[in-house]
């Protein structure tokens, strides 16, 4: 286990979510790939604050600063933050439109 | 007071009224169209006011006005400022006067008009326009409020624009006039183009500086003719004289009251200014174009009286006779008597101003609302106002003592006696005589019971005097027609009045009374009136080989001597549309808009294959989003690292 | 010693690591490669877990425990919900026609191929060996970074997830 190994595994899942966004018709599995690829960005992410810490020494204690783990943890949030547009906006577009395929939903000023 | 201020109000003021009465009066109160004439004639009676307190108090205040330069480029600075002299003072009362009066008139007259708050606020405009020519110290500051005289005659000639003839008409002033504007606007190049080498920080597109300039010879005898020429060519056509003379006629389409503001003080009497702005100053410098001025204008005068004499249309016959008066003061400055022009100028302004509405008073009374001499008569006893007022206006005109007219006109002819202009005198002679006959000619067809009457001539049997908001300016401008010329500028000391007074105020040579050509002219004048009277009361039996031969010319002059024929027929249709249109177009459609269209197509068949990408798919959207991103990590990669 | 290569040097974490990471992979292809989208949606639960477990081996118990309460507990569930809009769940997964699949991988194969690229020549510079670093507990020092160093963003996360609540609230509402 290694940074690199963890970066490869983070980079594989962002490239699976993103081949599953641009081929996958359905958007709630659109929403799911996107999940993914935030799941490979949240790792790589992770891994950065477990090999390359940053110290912040002081006479009395040496503290660190997990700027990486901070990161993810916005990350979730906004995944989160994301997550429920998403829904809700998927929710207003079947209203309209009855459909949950991407090809279908092209001209959405109508 | 400040001096400055006032005079910008007396320009802004009317120009305030036109915004409100444009913006506001039609925007928010457009049913209580009675606003709109309380706003312009409100606004031009300040501008009266402040124009007389100049006037009084002229020579108690600092003239010396420093413009304010609006924009500054190398070597040229646009400024805008008041030139202010006699002349500026005596205009600024003579336009707002007169325009006062034909506001309160045009009240009466337009009050039926649906577009009547449309009319008012074009009428501010016009006098703000005006005043603003009057005020102008700089060429260009001149130049924009000249071509907005243009534009606002315009569109009050095409007032009623619904009517074919009238649209027709204001497009023929403002492309006529445009013509000599151009004159103009190469006058003013060639001053830029002179300026931005000079080293001096004098700006000579002022007007001061550009007459100091010239006379300094800081321009070259070519530069000199060629903006003398200009101006001239630009005045021509604003003031209407041949060759540029077609427009006024027609341009009678108009409002009548509005005619009345065009041939009184505005839009004609701008060309006569500028050249009495300009030329007095560098006469010595340019000989031979004073005497070309002065030949135009007697020309003009000449054969727009003949005009004047043949037509039936009672506007048309004013309105060449406004060329041929405006001809009388071309003349004038072309001999150098530019004071005796001005003076001209005003008491024209108001005998001219009186004519006009009291052709609108005509058409107004009359059942069939035309100015056509042929369907007038005997009106004599059913508008005895009217008729009353015509006959000042006529006197005025014809020049017979003591009428205004008979003064500055006198003055003109007697300074061309002192100059030895013998010819132009004697040219200006016999027009003073055409000029009294074709006024009593109307009088006679119009008011009086002529026992010869016209061919086709129906007598109105019902027509009654205008309403008393239009008889009140006609009773001031009567009393100015008779009046206004003994009173600014007598001959003589008449007690409370100083002998030449206006002369004298703008500063301009004063001749010596000349008792026999006073006298001669009265005649002229009145045997006018009486060769008019005998004609058409004992009719004279001519031979037929004469009557052929004046049938012959009189049917060149009713063609308005083919100029207009040979403008439209020959220039317009065969050189402009067939040859230099036809060409231009050739070039439009093979070169230029072949090219545009090559060029579209091009775009047109590469975006087919672009268009492809934009189909709306979001996810394809989403795919080159990532290409470009991912192009962008490459290149950090490759060059950052 | 690049830091990059460094394999850790616990030979059980080693194989930990190899097998979730397996696991991460082969239920992401679940995710965009099964038909049924109802089991696609049950896939991304199952990376979650495993994703979870590896933020444990990094060091991140907080941010694991985390993912399990959000991701698996909230957003798994709405997306679960969503599926019941779903008018055929058993073909609910179909893909695009081919023209796609060829843009995306465009698109991936250079993703993938800088990762393997830089798997094996790494540019991260070398620093001091940190991989022997110990410290006490993620969750003090993270605890410490947050409310000290990051309090402004943490409020503003804050108030993003309250927006973000409202705007789905009133987007949703029946007009």
């Amino acid at each position: 286990m290694s940074l690199n190994s963890v970066l490869l595994l983070g980079a594989i899942l962002f490239a699976i979510g993103l081949y599953g966004v641009m081929v996958k018709r359905n958007v709630i599995t659109i929403l799911m790939c996107l999940e993914l690829m935030f799941s490979g960005v949240i790792l790589s992410a992770v891994a950065f604050s477990r090999y390359i810490p940053i110290e912040l020494s002081s006479e009395s204690n040496t503290s660190f600063i997990l700027d990486g783990q901070i990161f993810a943890l916005f990350i979730m949030a906004v995944v989160a933050a994301e997550t429920t547009v998403g829904v809700a906006l998927i929710i207003c577009v079947y209203r309209e439109s009855k459909t949950l395929f991407s090809s279908d939903i092209s001209n959405l000023q109508n | 007071m400040n001096t400055e201020l006032i005079i910008w109000s007396i320009f802004g003021l009317p120009l305030a009224s036109f915004i409100i009465i444009s913006l506001g009066i039609r925007g928010f109160v457009p049913n209580r169209p009675l606003l709109a004439p309380i706003c312009s004639i409100g606004t031009s009676v300040l501008s009266f006011i402040l124009s007389l307190y100049i006037l009084v108090q002229y020579s108690s205040i600092d003239t010396n006005i420093s413009s304010h330069s609006i924009i500054n480029m190398s070597g040229l600075t646009l400024s805008f400022g008041i030139l202010l002299n006699p002349l500026t003072v005596v205009m600024l009362v003579v336009v707002t006067v007169v325009s006062i009066l034909v506001q309160f008139y045009s009240v009466g007259y337009m009050r039926k008009d649906p577009s009547f708050i449309r009319y008012f606020a074009y009428l501010s405009l016009f006098t703000a326009c005006m005043l603003g020519i009057v005020i102008s110290s700089n060429l260009i500051q001149l130049f924009i409020f000249w071509e907005l005289v243009g534009l606002c005659s315009y569109l009050l000639i095409g007032f009623w624009h619904y009517k074919p003839s009238a649209s027709y008409a204001a497009k023929k002033a403002f492309i006529v006039t445009r013509i000599g504007d151009i004159g103009f606007l190469i006058a003013i190049l060639v001053v830029v183009s002179v300026q931005t080498n000079l080293e001096n920080s004098n700006n000579i597109l002022d007007l001061p500086n550009l007459i100091t300039a010239i006379s300094n010879g800081v321009f070259s005898s070519n530069q000199i003719t060629i903006i003398s020429l200009g101006l001239l060519a630009g005045a021509i056509g604003k003031s209407a004289q041949f060759p540029l003379h077609v427009w006024l006629p027609d341009a009678m389409e108009g409002p009548t009251p509005v005619s009345a503001l065009i041939h009184a003080a505005t839009m004609v009497a701008a060309g006569v200014f500028l050249i009495a702005r300009f030329f007095p100053g560098i006469h010595s410098s340019i000989p031979d174009i004073m005497f070309l001025i002065a030949c135009i204008g007697s020309f003009t005068a000449l054969i727009s009286a003949l005009m004047a004499l043949v037509m039936n249309d009672i506007k048309r016959i004013l309105a060449y006779s406004t060329i041929s008066q405006l001809g009388f003061m071309f003349a004038a400055v072309g001999f150098g008597a530019w004071g005796a022009a001005i003076f001209h100028l005003v008491t024209h302004a108001f005998f001219k101003a009186l004519l006009f509405l009291l052709s609108g008073n005509i058409s107004h009374g009359i059942p069939t609302h035309s100015f056509d001499l042929r369907n007038m008569g005997q009106l004599r006893t059913k508008m005895p106002f009217t008729f009353i007022a015509m006959l000042c206006g006529a006197c005025s005109l014809a020049g017979i003592f003591p009428f205004s007219g008979f003064w500055s006109k006198d003055e003109i002819l007697a300074e061309a006696l002192s100059n030895q202009q013998y010819l132009i005198f004697g040219v200006l002679l016999i027009t003073t005589f055409i000029t009294s006959i074709y006024i009593f000619r109307i009088i006679h067809l119009a008011f009086l019971n002529p026992k010869k009457q016209m061919k086709g001539q129906q007598v109105p049997e019902k027509a009654h005097e205008a309403n008393w908001i239009m008889n009140i300016p006609i009773l001031l401008l009567s009393i100015a027609a008779i009046g206004i010329g003994v009173i600014i500028n007598s001959p003589i000391d008449l007690g409370l009045i100083n002998a030449h007074m206006f002369s004298s105020f703008i500063g301009a040579h004063v001749h010596d009374l000349n008792i026999q050509l006073m006298i001669i002219s009265t005649i002229i004048g009145i045997s006018g009136f009486i060769i008019t009277f005998w004609y058409y009361n004992y009719p004279i039996s001519i031979p037929s080989v004469l009557k052929n031969y004046l049938l012959k010319i009189n049917n060149v002059i009713t063609n308005k001597y083919y100029i207009d024929i040979i403008y439209e027929k020959y220039f317009m249709m065969k050189f402009i549309y067939s040859f230099l249109a036809n060409f231009l177009h050739k070039i439009d459609e093979k070169l230029i808009d072949n090219t545009v269209n090559q060029i579209g197509a091009t775009v047109k068949n590469s975006s087919h294959i672009i268009k492809q990408i934009q189909n709306g798919q979001m996810q394809v959207y989403a795919g080159f989003t990532s290409i470009g991103v991912l192009i962008f990590f490459v290149m950090f990669i490759i060059f950052i690292r | 010693m690049i830091l990059g290569t460094t394999m850790d040097s616990n030979p059980v974490i080693n194989i930990v690591f190899f097998m979730l990471s397996l696991m991460t992979i082969i239920v992401a292809f679940g995710v965009i490669r099964s038909t049924n989208i109802f089991r696609a949606a049950l896939f991304l639960m199952c990376s979650f877990i495993t994703i979870a477990g590896l933020l444990i081996l990094l060091n991140a118990e907080f941010l694991a425990a985390i993912q399990i309460i959000l991701n698996i507990g909230a957003v798994s569930v709405l997306i679960l919900f969503s599926i019941l809009l779903s008018k055929n769940v058993e073909k609910g997964n179909p893909s695009n026609q081919f023209k796609y699949q060829f843009l995306s991988l465009v698109v991936i194969i250079p993703i993938i191929l800088i990762a393997c690229i830089s798997f094996i020549h790494t540019w991260i510079p070398d620093t001091t060996n940190s991989t022997t670093t110990i410290y006490p507990s993620s969750i003090v020092e993270m605890a410490r970074t947050m409310l000290q160093r990051y309090v402004l963003p943490f409020e503003i996360a804050s108030i993003l997830l309250l927006s973000a609540m409202i705007g789905a609230l009133s987007l949703i509402r029946k007009r």
